[in-house]
């Protein structure tokens, strides 16, 4: 039986413990980074790494991407991950792509349902507002309450 | 015609004297404060500082409906972004990024960049052409490129400058059937002379065209 096969693409904070959770349970995890000293942060973690530009296409090409790979692109630039997502949807017909992207309005760039936006500040939003639908308060030392 | 130009020195300052003199309208972005201001400085143009890739400062710039949208970063993936935000976002109709990776000229128009010019893969080309001696040459070919007609400049140097048509020593068989010089055209015999500036056709077989080349571009010593 085929093991799940994933990328990750950019191995900072979250990229390290999203590659160390999809090892665990269980995929064949290929890790890419500029640099070698970035994987220290994998621990729990049986897979590969490889130091590489991502932004590459031929880099691209020896990660061995198939329709049914997950692609995790988590670099530091909301650029770069867009540019990656859309390559890989192109050229190896990957159906399963997230991307991290800081600036929100950069969303509006994904037109593609295969490729997945995680956005912190728009999942911050929406946390604030279902822990205010939920009747949080802040306690008696907590400033702006209304 | 409305032009966007976003990002890039040299290549924005060039772009700007391009579009600015043909009375188009312009809008020029740039996200380094001192290029932005030098930009605006040279060309007597409105220069925005401010970010090719964000859809605020696009916006702020007033870059919709553009005819026109140049992308001319340093990085291929920001290029790509900015031109894709522009035609998604701000309805560009026709779209051009620089890039420096060659493999990303047919990658971008792929994924619906309308045009990528690789400066590298460009100087590439120029040098090819440039560096070949057969292009200063220019040759002819007839009768299924089995005879060759070639046209070559005397220079001053050359070892034909000064010499008279009989007393060329060649091991190859070759024809001087004609002489351009200025504004004469002669049809030369064994006692014409060579004179530097001269334009010589020279007809040959076409296998000795290597030996012919060698031999006509051979300098004094």
């Amino acid at each position: 039986m085929n093991r799940q096969q994933a990328v990750v693409i950019g191995a900072g904070k979250l990229g390290c413990q999203i590659a160390n959770d999809l090892s665990k349970s269980g995929a064949n995890v290929t890790v890419l980074d500029m640099k070698k000293e970035a994987f220290e942060r994998l621990n729990e973690f049986s897979g590969f790494t490889k130091v590489g530009d991502g932004t590459n296409a031929s880099i691209l090409r020896e990660l061995g991407l198939t329709e049914n790979s997950t692609l995790v692109l988590t670099t530091q630039e909301d650029n770069v991950n867009l540019f990656i997502a859309d390559v890989a949807q192109l050229l190896f017909g990957v159906q399963d792509i997230y991307v991290r992207l800081a600036d929100k309005n950069k969303t509006k760039l994904i037109t593609s349902e295969n490729i997945h936006p995680i956005c912190p500040f728009l999942l911050s939003i929406s946390y604030f507002h279902s822990l205010r639908e939920k009747g949080y308060q802040p306690d008696e030392s907590g400033r702006g309450r209304r | 015609m409305k032009v966007v130009v976003v990002d890039g020195n040299e290549e924005a300052d060039y772009i700007i004297r391009m579009y600015h003199n043909r009375r188009n309208s312009l809008v020029v972005i740039n996200s380094s404060s001192s290029t932005a201001n030098e930009l605006s400085r040279k060309n007597r143009v409105d220069v925005i500082f401010g970010k090719p890739t964000s859809e605020y400062d696009l916006r702020l710039a007033g870059i919709e409906n553009a005819d026109l949208f140049l992308a001319l970063g340093e990085r291929d993936v920001d290029n790509y972004v900015a031109c894709k935000m522009a035609k998604l976002l701000f309805g560009a109709k026709r779209t051009i990024a620089i890039v420096k990776n060659p493999e990303n000229v047919d990658l971008f128009k792929s994924l619906g960049v309308d045009s990528a010019v690789c400066s590298t893969y460009l100087l590439g080309e120029t040098i090819e052409r440039e560096a070949s001696i057969e292009s200063l040459i220019k040759t002819l070919s007839f009768e299924d490129n089995k005879i060759t007609m070639l046209e070559i400049t005397v220079e001053k140097d050359s070892m034909l400058a000064g010499v008279a048509l009989k007393d060329l020593r060649a091991d190859i068989p070759l024809n001087v059937c004609c002489i351009f010089r200025n504004p004469n055209v002669l049809i030369p015999n064994g006692q014409t002379v060579l004179l530097p500036r001269d334009k010589v056709f020279v007809v040959s077989s076409s296998e000795h065209k290597a030996a012919l080349l060698q031999f006509l571009s051979k300098k004094k010593s």
